[in-house]
């Protein structure tokens, strides 16, 4: 078996019907790997009024 | 050569063995021994310069720390800086970076580029991982890396998993390490960077562009047309894509396309635009095309036709399937489409096959193309690029078709000859220190 194999975290490895060698694929052009569950992270949600800043003296 | 004419150690080191590594030196020693290459050559040659191993902390969105570990395999230099991709994969190790990075050596000299090979990554599933922790993996990756890579001596691209915005943040945080009048002259220290950010225009294409520019290379020495040729296409990825445009463009048919959901056929012809077009509101399916009948998975590669470009992945045209393709020409847009077996059994049917290595270098040259803008602080428009690439893929491939013809071997071993001649010249000229 080919130690480096990409089908395992591709999307499409249950449907695939390009090779049924799933253990030997090094590169495809169809890979997409499943997205981040969390991927919007990114995006900050503005909710109400932004909070005041208080500078604290120390 | 005078200056490595020493007694040859017995033992040589021992390279790893294991699948991928297999196959990439079988065809090195295969290449090797019809050029009679120098044994001190071939001795350098079958073993990477450096392997590079680091593990480095990143800060996860919750507050923990997880430790990463990351390869770069540095395979050979001799004609200019290390030239390789990064992949974010769970199955990254040094073995299959080794395997590659000796690949890209041969690639980026048969494509005649100024670049040795490399190629690394991080083991990891990027699919687990928010984007600002992808993003703060990859800039610690960097920092962790630190001068083994840089412009003028190892130069990363994307890869699996990796992309635009990965070399993005390479390149600025390699940068951001720089003594800040330094900064701006480094930006070429990855490739495939976004075109807002020192990218090449037409990068996207690249590499289609360059399979269909074999094919014509390859019809022109042949004295044909490809006006009303039949062709079928593995893959309608970006390759599998552009080089399908280009082709029909040119007057060639799309007779027959398969991807990861299903394969299609239509003996009138497929229009590309119509079916990228449908495979964009489709999920990025070509399944159940209106204009085009399904077909049996099995039956894609026998389906009649002049040209065939698998343009997806390895190990397609196997013993089983070299038999009943009707094509003459094959195309190899993917890496390693075609196994030994399957191979054997084409050529002596007398079908040409246009190797990978070959083939599907025009990824590779535009890579060497944003290298050289960014380094000469220019900005190339499309069609310049497009000009360049012609020349550049062009001078390649009659070398390599000359030599098969010279020599009465197929165009992957002549290929690999080429590859291998230009770097034992480089170190016959040269010497090796001290």
């Amino acid at each position: 078996m080919n130690h480096f194999n990409i089908c395992p975290s591709c999307m499409h490895r249950n449907n695939c019907v390009l090779t049924a060698q799933k253990d030997k694929v090094w590169s495809c052009s169809e890979f997409d790997e499943e997205m981040p569950n969390n991927c919007d992270l990114e995006t900050v949600k503005k909710t109400g009024e932004p909070k005041k800043q208080v500078l604290q003296l120390v | 050569m005078t200056a490595i004419t020493a007694e040859l150690k017995k033992k040589t080191k021992k390279v790893p063995v294991r699948g991928m590594m297999d196959n990439v030196m079988e065809q090195f020693n295969s290449a090797a021994n019809q050029i009679d290459l120098h044994p001190n050559i071939r001795k350098i040659l079958s073993i990477a310069n450096n392997e590079i191993i680091v593990n480095f902390p990143v800060k996860m969105d919750n507050g923990e720390v997880e430790i990463f570990t990351g390869y770069r395999v540095q395979h050979n230099n001799a004609l200019g800086p290390y030239k390789g991709g990064l992949r974010y994969h769970p199955t990254v190790d040094i073995d299959a970076a080794r395997a590659l990075a000796m690949w890209m050596t041969w690639k980026t000299s048969l494509a005649g580029l100024p670049y040795g090979g490399g190629k690394g990554g991080i083991k990891i599933d990027p699919s687990k991982y928010s984007k600002s922790e992808l993003e703060r993996i990859t800039r610690r990756f960097t920092f962790a890396l630190a001068d083994n890579i840089g412009p003028e001596h190892d130069i990363p691209a994307p890869d699996v998993n990796t992309n635009s915005q990965t070399m993005a943040w390479i390149a600025d945080t390699y940068m951001s390490t720089r003594p800040p009048a330094e900064r701006a002259a480094n930006q070429h220290v990855v490739t495939g960077k976004p075109d807002g950010s020192g990218g090449l225009e037409g990068r996207d294409r690249a590499t289609g562009y360059g399979v269909y520019l074999s094919i014509k290379f390859w019809a022109e020495k042949n004295n044909e047309s490809l006006k009303g040729k039949k062709f079928i296409v593995q893959g309608f990825g970006n390759v599998g894509y552009w080089s399908s445009h280009f082709l029909e463009k040119d007057g060639a048919i799309l007779v027959g396309v398969q991807d990861a959901f299903g394969s299609l056929y239509n003996q009138k012809g497929i229009t590309v635009e119509d079916l990228f077009k449908y495979s964009k509101i489709n999920n990025g399916s070509i399944v159940d095309y209106p204009k085009a009948k399904s077909v049996n998975k099995n039956k894609f590669f026998a389906l009649d036709c002049d040209i065939c470009i698998p343009a997806a992945l390895g190990n397609q045209i196997t013993k089983e399937i070299a038999p009943s393709i009707k094509a003459k020409l094959i195309a190899e847009g993917a890496n390693g489409p075609t196994n030994v077996e399957g191979e054997k059994i084409l050529l002596d049917r007398g079908i040409t096959i246009i190797p990978d290595i070959l083939c599907n270098s025009g990824g590779v040259v535009g890579s060497y193309f944003e290298w050289l803008q960014n380094r000469n602080g220019e900005l190339w428009q499309l069609d310049e690029v497009m000009m360049k690439l012609q020349k550049k893929l062009k001078e390649s491939f009659d070398k390599v078709y000359a030599y098969s013809e010279r020599e009465a071997i197929d165009m992957r071993t002549a290929a690999y000859c080429i590859a291998i001649q230009r770097i034992e010249k480089a170190y016959l000229q040269r010497g090796i220190f001290p």
